[in-house]
Formats: structure tokens, sequence, C-alpha cells
């Protein structure tokens, strides 16, 4: 997992013209993102708390006699091919994908952060070893790297999470590398030294707030695809397993259907498409707000 | 420095990258938990069988011995043979290898193809309605999920309308560019929007630039003036965003190919590791990952082609 755009374009690419746009204009339109990317996210957390009191029947009961139905009073979305009820499986993957999308975007962040701050600081081979393994990590295409990181481990949720954290940490590290490297011959860190802080205090008080908003783009961009790609593994079969309701594996095996009872393909990909865009929105507010442009 | 010259020194400082890749494809396999022989023999195989293949697949040498054979074995195009069906790794890659380098290659001509109108029309005038227009379109593709909208093209175009097939790659010439059409722009669809974020902020930076203002008190406007002095002059950061973009379309190949049922790559990865079939999935691996490094030379060749200074820097 990594940003594509802020990752792979170097200083010439990307950011930031000034342009025309006036600053109060953008700020208010990131108030407007960020509201509306907070009531989807929150609204989607407010399912996950509540699904097993809100869904109407249990995700995992198979109805075959009731299998493939349209919505109905007993059925709001209908059944799937086992006769399952559609809502309630919908609803009880909100919180399985909420969940793992968080920890596959926190967890490359906390690794890349502490392997960051170790190479910058300590130097030489420790340095070394950690920038030729993100140099190497970098020329792989992630996400292949990641189907073969899961195919070794076995398919599941620990595996995927291992996984993107295997790979997705090399951002992270880069930028804070830097950081500390940038700020090393600083007066203040020089000061701090002076002063008898120790390293620990200095890369935690000093250090790692220069990089917090930066680290905040990468985070808010990352969610965004660790939402869809969660969801892409599952429909490729190497994340969550049948029957254990998710959306990318509902979405594979609905495909089957997908002439008769399209619903049952076009449901879960929405619900993900607008959890995805709720993540976007919240980022870009956020973004907006601290003042990117 | 010659522009050969500049190819050859970079190809060759892929070298290392290129051993890096060979040993953590290589690597994979002590990476699974629990025995590696075991893993391949299958976990209903008696223990002799289980030693046998350690010792076939040289799982009994030092690891600097294994690394050597395997990147000897690489070099040869020995990339051992699949346990289920008793192919060459090699020859089933190079079956597939041209469905998914059509599919790439035209999921990220297709991207070019929209974004760069796109970003134009978009970095004319920032913030106005079509620039809203023009992003709300970049985030569409970033929050739909590739699979998805290949099931959805699938549905909403090809089952309706029957003008492409539903499924696979066809025979001859003809169907191969029909059944290419939605796989490729579901691809594009997936990659475009930060070549379109990149190339529109570039565009906007141009336009402030000095010698664009200095071309447009000499009479130069219109899209005469974005053409000559913007859009030549954005095209080396676009040629960087898109190769890094074209890393991520191996993946959206890789899913395509999936919804789609096309025979390539992808189709065949997610297969082998269906079947647990771990040569197959060290040879798509370690292809996979040289395709990206190739993308990365070619995307510098295709730079220093356009703008010679990187040859001086570089």
């Amino acid at each position: 997992m990594t940003a594509p755009v802020e990752a792979a374009v170097p200083a010439g690419g990307a950011p930031p013209p000034p342009g025309p746009a006036p600053a109060v204009r953008v700020r208010r339109g990131g108030r407007v993102k960020l509201a509306i990317g907070l009531t989807v996210v929150g609204l989607y957390v407010l399912v996950a708390l509540l699904a097993p009191v809100l869904r109407p029947h249990d995700p995992l009961a198979q109805n075959v006699a009731a299998a493939l139905q349209g919505p109905s009073g007993a059925y709001p979305l209908g059944t799937d091919e086992l006769g399952r009820d559609v809502l309630s499986r919908l609803m009880s993957a909100t919180g399985l994908d909420l969940t793992v999308a968080l920890l596959a975007t926190v967890l490359p962040c906390l690794l890349g952060t502490v392997l960051g701050l170790l190479a910058g600081y300590a130097g030489g081979w420790l340095d070394a070893v950690v920038m030729r393994v993100s140099d190497l990590l970098q020329a792989f295409p992630t996400y292949i790297l990641m189907i073969a990181l899961v195919f070794v481990l076995g398919p599941g949720v620990r595996s995927l999470l291992i996984a993107f954290t295997a790979v997705g940490w090399v951002v992270y590290a880069r930028l804070i590398r830097g950081e500390v490297a940038r700020i090393r011959g600083s007066e203040y860190i020089v000061a701090a030294v002076t002063a008898g802080l120790g390293a620990t205090r200095i890369m935690v008080r000093h250090v790692l707030p220069n990089t917090l908003k930066q680290t905040l783009v990468y985070l808010t961009s990352d969610v965004v695809f660790a939402v869809t790609a969660l969801a892409a593994f599952s429909f490729l079969g190497f994340g969550v397993q049948q029957p254990t309701p998710e959306w990318g594996s509902m979405t594979a095996a609905a495909q089957a259907y997908l002439t008769e009872v399209p619903r049952l393909t076009v449901l879960p990909g929405l619900v993900i498409s607008v959890l995805a865009f709720g993540f976007a929105l919240l980022g870009d507010g956020l973004q907006d707000r601290m003042g990117r442009r | 420095m010659s522009r050969y010259g500049f190819v050859l020194r970079r190809g060759i400082s892929l070298v290392p990258l290129l051993l890096g890749i060979v040993a953590l494809v290589m690597l994979l396999l002590d990476l699974s938990p629990g025995d590696p022989a075991r893993l391949v023999a299958g976990p209903r195989a008696p223990q002799a069988q289980v030693d046998q293949v350690r010792h076939r697949l040289g799982l009994d040498l030092p690891v600097w011995q294994r690394y050597l054979h395997y990147v000897g074995d690489v070099l040869t195009g020995h990339l051992g043979t699949s346990f289920k069906t008793g192919r060459a790794v090699g020859a089933q890659i190079a079956e597939q290898l041209p469905v998914t380098l059509a599919i790439t290659a035209s999921g990220v001509l297709l991207a070019l193809a929209m974004s760069v109108p796109l970003a134009v029309l978009a970095a004319r005038r920032p913030d106005r309605l079509a620039d809203h227009l023009v992003r709300g379109f970049g985030v569409l593709g970033i929050g739909l999920p590739t699979f998805w909208v290949a099931i959805m093209a699938i549905r909403l175009v090809a089952l309706p309308t029957g003008w492409f097939p539903v499924a696979g790659f066809g025979e001859g010439a003809a169907e191969h560019a029909r059944a290419l059409v939605l796989p490729a722009l579901v691809v594009a669809l997936g990659i475009a929007a930060p070549m379109i974020r990149s190339l529109r902020s570039t565009m906007m930076e141009l336009a402030d630039a000095e010698f664009v203002r200095a071309a447009r008190t000499l009479g130069f406007g219109g899209f005469g003036l974005v053409r000559r002095f913007q859009l030549r002059n954005a095209v080396p950061p676009l040629v960087t965003v898109t190769a890094a973009q074209a890393g991520y379309a191996l993946f959206g190949t890789v899913v395509v190919e999936v919804a789609f049922g096309m025979p390539g790559m992808g189709l065949g990865l997610v297969t082998a590791a269906g079947t647990r079939d771990f040569p197959l999935v060290q040879g798509y691996t370690l292809v996979f990952a040289v395709l990206a490094v190739l993308l990365y030379l070619l995307s510098d060749i295709v730079t220093s082609i356009i703008d010679p200074r990187v040859r001086i820097t570089a």
C-alpha cells in the first residue's frame, strides 16, 4: 500500500500550484467535504457497531427454499444463492471490512515510522539495510507481491494484514527518515541534545510532530486503497473466506448469478464504493483544512 | 553521454535490483510457516516423499548455494515445472504473457488518452465547473473497486449490447481487439486519477511560468500556446506518473483477467494460487516484478529522449 501519486512523483511533478483559487473558498469546500466524509464513515461505524442488534436475520442462516428471492418484507434486500438474507450479510460485513481496512492502514504506518526513525537516527548499516529493502519493495508491483505473500502464508485476514504491513511501511519509513536527516543538524535539535535530552525523547517530541501532516496525507489516501484492495483480495479468493460475510467475497460468489439476479453483485460493490468515497472526502477535506493548496 | 550509453548505464544499474527480486522470490518459500518441502509435497505426502522433494528442490543446501542455483535457473529460463500439470512454468507464462501485456498496455494508453484532454481542460480554468467535473471523475476512478467496475461493465455493456465478448480473449486479431475494449477501459479508469491530477497541476504551474507569459505577450494564445509551450514541458513528469501507474495497472490487469475470464498471467496466478502450485506462483511473481522493473527502465528511456538534460544529470 502506497499512496501512488505522492510516492511516485518526484519533486518536479506534483504540487502545489498557487493558482487563482481563493483560499477562503478552499477552506469552506474543505469543511463541506469533511462533513460529508465524516457522516458517511460515521454511519458505517454505527452500522458496524449495531449490526448484531439491527440485522433482521442471522447472516449465516441458510434457507435453500427461499434462495435468490427478490426484496420482500421478510428479506428487505432479498436472499442470496443459499437463501441467506443479503441485508444482514452486508451489515455484518461492515465491522470486518472497516476493522481490517483501518488496521491495514495503521499497521504499515506504525512499522514504517519505527523503522524510519531507527534508520534516520542510527544511520550506518541499519540505515543501509532499511533503505535497500525499501528500494526492493518499491520496485515490486505492490499488490502482486501481496498476492504472493498471502499465498505463502495461507489466505485469511491475518495473512492479509501481514502482507499489507510488510509491503506498505516503505512510504512512511522514507518520509520519517528524510525528516530525521533534514532536521538532524538544525539548531533546536543540537540544543535539545546539549540540554541532555535522550534520543527517544528527541524523536518523539521533536521529529515526529514535524512529520505528522504528511503522514496524515498518506494515511487518508491509503485507507481508501485499503478499502477497495481488501475487497479485491477477497474477490480473488485471498482474503476473507466463505461463509463469513465480506463485501468482496460476496461479489465473487454472486458473479455466477449476474444475469438473473444482478442485485447480488451490485449491492456489495455499492457499499464498498460509498465507504471509499466517504474516506476519500474525509481525507480531501482534512488536507484542504490543513492548507494543502 | 550518448543516448545508448545512458540506456546501457540505466540497464546495468538495475542489475542489483533484479538480483534482489530473484532473492525475494526465492525466499518466499522460506517465509511459509512450517516446512517448505512439506508445503510443496502436499499435506498428505509420506515423509519419504517430503525428503525427496527437499532434495530435489535443493532445500537441503545452504541458502547461498540455493540462491546461485536459482539465479542460474532463472538466467537460463528454467522456472521449474508446475506441480499440477507437469508443464514447464516458463512455457505456460510465455503463452499468457501477450494477453497480459495487451491488456496492461492498452489500459495505460487509454488512461493517457483520457488524462491529457481532461487535465488540459481542467487546468484552463481552475476551480470552475469543468475542473470540478474532471476532479470528480478522478475520484470516481479511485473509489470504485476495479473488480466491481469490471463486473458492471459485463452486466451493463457486454451483456445487453452484445458488442463485446462477455469472457475470454477470442481468436484472431479482430476478436482480440474486441475482447480488449472493456478490460482496457476498466484498467484505465482505475489508474487515470493520479495522472489527471498530476498533469493538471503541472499545467497550472506552467501557465504561470515566465516563458509561457512571454509567449503570450508575443501573441501566442489558445490551444497553440497550450500545446507548444505547456504540454510539451509537462510530458516528463507525466511519463513518471504514467510509469508508476502502469505498475498499478498490472494488478488491475490481474483483477480484470479474473472478472472477464481472460487467459493471461493474472488469471494464471490466481488459479495457481488456488491449487497451491508453488513453482507457478513463484514464476508469475518473478515475471510480474521484472515487468515492473522494465517499465521503469522504459520510462527512463522515454524521458531521456524527450528531455536530453536527464542524460547529463543522471
